[in-house]
């Protein structure tokens, strides 16, 4: 069994059995320069097709047609190749299972699993108020934060009267 | 099902409403606030709801109509007033909380997830005390616990257009800042949730962290009502105070109902939500079809990290809360009633008003003290307050003139030394009181010479109390008077004794020809001479 950097592992978010899970993350030295980054990206030490592979051999359920179609709704998505889902699904949650059953280090907070500031400073009065004291100098009329400032619903294939317009039967369909 | 409940109404709604003693209701709040931050809670657009009806959508960043690639970041303003609500509820606040994504579908909820508190909300735990002498309850007190506060995004607003078959949606609203607030399930009486409602708006309106209006929906209600333990049921949808008393007692009475035709387990073994449909509560959902919000933390928001001297900045910078200024005003040595207590301290929604509660107090209570300090020992409570609540207010009202406007031209000071002419007699009320319209009058149309001269206003238009009176000009006064009075039993009433008041109605008459300027004792007496009065 290989090792995992932290560093590699995708980590947007890990489902909530990983904080219950302890389980151990390797952590590698810091990378100080564009050339390390790069050199460490360009050579790969695992690969996502070598899990895929050793996990279709394990016995991974598929999930059910009826959690799938209950996937499909909660997504907003259309009812459709359930089976298609079914199988793709089957393989990520074989994958997943492989990611979970990895060493990992037990000391790290789950609470870290974000890519953003792990350690941030601590928010005082005066910082607070001196922040909210800049912001209407910090209005940024190239993200549309001054009002009026763009047309918002001129990228809206439908708009009407500055309004966005929803056709009901999206929302019929919620149920 | 709808037309089920519907005649469920009106038979409940015939036999009036009490509570019976062997179904005891438990209620608990979920009360939606909307902050009143200059910008939104993770983007810089102005915070400013209510645009949409001349101009839908005109306060949308890219973040808040959710374009691809934007991210959010956190207004500072929106942790000052959550630690401002925090403390003035007593709770205990988190000072490393986070943010996570509840994802639903809905037209108005553009990315597919609310950003809100669910793992690590911003406060717990804390209480509102109600008490029986300042919030109208049947306890002495009543303390109503909370679990917890959050901070989370609002939504856009739809409008729906049934027969064109289709919504239009406003984003205005999107990503303005709300606090939620959980109770425990404290409450037992509908008194004590209206208490809990005013109460609440009213702090709110005080520490200035939100309008409080729900008619606006700047503060939404959510009540859970539950009888004999029974699962609770969860009502939305209530625009107003009266439609959540309503909502509640209508709820009490169906849930009642229900457990004495022994139905519990067939209509409510499972928590539901219901909506109020002004006569009815009628079911939205429940539990069997509950959404899986899927919660996870928002990994593109750093936690809220507060240092404790950032709390403690923040209450040192708080007013003096509600309870402490009525009661206050209540003691000495300002001694007012309560309901002249609340006129000063309790907010109105803000709305057309001619002054904040904040500014009216400040008047108060600077007036008061010039005014001790004049009166020294003799001081009359009760001058400062009525000539303020009733006098000054009323002129404002009638003017339609600011408090701010009218404090500039005639400040504390000046209204004192009117007081002072007033109690010292140097002028009669009814003078004081043209006096004071004259005043603001010519505030209003800024023809006032500054700074005002009560003495010398006094005596341009005569107002002096006449001290030495010529007793043959009275004379005449009242001669003039008597011969008016065109009912001669009035007269002969007041002269066999039988009518004595009908004096009055004389005495009167001459104090409003010399306008209050001559008092009334020597009115009396001239009547009495004149008419040869033997009583």
């Amino acid at each position: 069994m290989s090792k995992v950097l932290t560093r590699s592992t995708p980590v947007w978010w890990l489902p909530r059995k990983f904080y219950s899970q302890k389980t151990r993350v390797i952590v590698g030295p810091r990378l100080k320069s564009l050339a390390e980054i790069k050199d460490y990206v360009g050579k790969p030490t695992w690969s996502v097709e070598e899990y895929l592979q050793t996990s279709s051999t394990s016995k991974a359920q598929p999930p059910s047609r009826k959690d799938v179609e209950k996937l499909l709704k909660l997504s907003g998505l259309p009812n459709e190749n359930v089976e298609v889902f079914q199988a793709t699904l089957g393989k990520q949650l074989a994958f997943i299972n492989k990611v979970q059953s990895l060493p990992v280090d037990e000391s790290l907070d789950p609470s870290h699993a974000r890519i953003i500031d792990r350690n941030p400073e601590a928010l005082d009065y005066e910082s607070l108020s001196h922040s909210v004291g800049q912001q209407e100098a910090q209005k940024d009329k190239e993200i549309g934060e001054v009002g009026g400032s763009w047309d918002s619903t001129g990228l809206a294939a439908i708009s009407e009267n500055g309004f966005y317009v929803l056709r009901e039967g999206l929302l019929k369909n919620r149920k | 099902m709808l037309q089920l409940a519907r005649s469920f109404g009106s038979r409940i709604a015939k036999k009036g409403f009490h509570f019976l003693p062997d179904f005891k209701l438990k209620c608990g709040l979920e009360i939606h606030t909307q902050l009143s931050t200059q910008n939104k809670l993770f983007s810089l657009s102005t915070n400013d709801p209510f645009a949409s009806a001349s101009l839908p959508n005109h306060h949308t960043s890219f973040f808040d109509v959710s374009l691809p690639g934007t991210q959010p970041t956190l207004n500072p303003e929106v942790v000052l007033l959550a630690t401002k609500l925090a403390v003035a509820l007593n709770s205990r606040i988190n000072m490393n909380s986070r943010f996570d994504r509840k994802h639903y579908f809905y037209a108005d909820q553009p990315m597919g997830y609310q950003i809100t508190q669910h793992y690590s909300p911003f406060a717990k735990g804390g209480f509102l005390e109600l008490s029986g002498s300042l919030d109208t309850i049947d306890e002495d007190f009543k303390r109503i616990e909370l679990v917890q506060l959050q901070i989370e995004q609002d939504t856009g607003k739809s409008v729906y257009r049934g027969s064109e078959g289709r919504s239009l949606i406003d984003l205005n609203r999107s990503n303005v800042p709300l606090i939620e607030m959980v109770t425990q399930p404290n409450f037992t009486d509908l008194k004590q949730v209206r208490a809990f409602i005013k109460k609440y708006q009213n702090l709110v309106r005080h520490l200035g962290i939100s309008t409080g209006d729900l008619e606006t929906g700047a503060m939404r209600v959510d009540v859970n009502v539950s009888v004999n333990e029974h699962p609770r049921v969860e009502l939305k949808n209530l625009p107003n105070t009266s439609s959540i008393l309503s909502a509640v007692k209508y709820e009490y009475q169906r849930q009642v109902e229900l457990i004495q035709s022994g139905e519990t387990d067939r209509y409510s073994g499972f928590s539901e939500t219901r909506g109020w449909t002004g006569s009815s509560t009628v079911k939205l959902r429940s539990k069997e079809t509950t959404i899986d919000y899927r919660y996870m933390p928002d990994p593109e928001l750093p936690s809220v990290k507060l240092s404790p001297s950032a709390v403690q900045s923040v209450a040192q910078s708080m007013p003096e809360l509600p309870d402490a200024v009525l009661r206050g005003l209540m003691s000495e040595p300002y001694n007012l009633t309560l309901k002249d207590a609340k006129i000063l301290a309790i907010k109105g929604n803000g709305h057309d008003q001619l002054y904040t509660q904040t500014d009216l107090l400040k008047f108060y209570l600077d007036t008061f003290n010039c005014y001790s300090e004049l009166s020294g020992q003799r001081l009359n409570p009760k001058l400062p307050t009525n000539w303020i609540i009733h006098e000054l207010l009323g002129n404002l009202n009638r003017l339609q003139l600011t408090l701010a406007k009218a404090a500039e031209a005639f400040p504390p000071q000046k209204f004192a030394e009117l007081l002072m002419l007033i109690q010292d007699d140097k002028i009669s009320k009814a003078s004081g009181k043209l006096l004071l319209f004259h005043i603001l009058d010519e505030t209003n149309t800024s023809s006032l010479a500054q700074p005002v001269d009560l003495g010398a206003l006094i005596e341009s238009f005569d107002l002096n109390t006449i001290e030495k009176i010529d007793m043959n000009e009275l004379k005449e006064i009242c001669i003039g008077i008597i011969d008016e009075i065109s009912d001669p039993k009035l007269i002969e009433g007041i002269v066999s004794g039988k009518k004595k008041n009908s004096l009055k109605f004389l005495v009167g008459q001459g104090m409003r020809m010399s306008q209050g300027r001559i008092k009334p004792y020597l009115f009396e007496q001239a009547f009495k001479d004149l008419l040869e009065v033997k009583w």
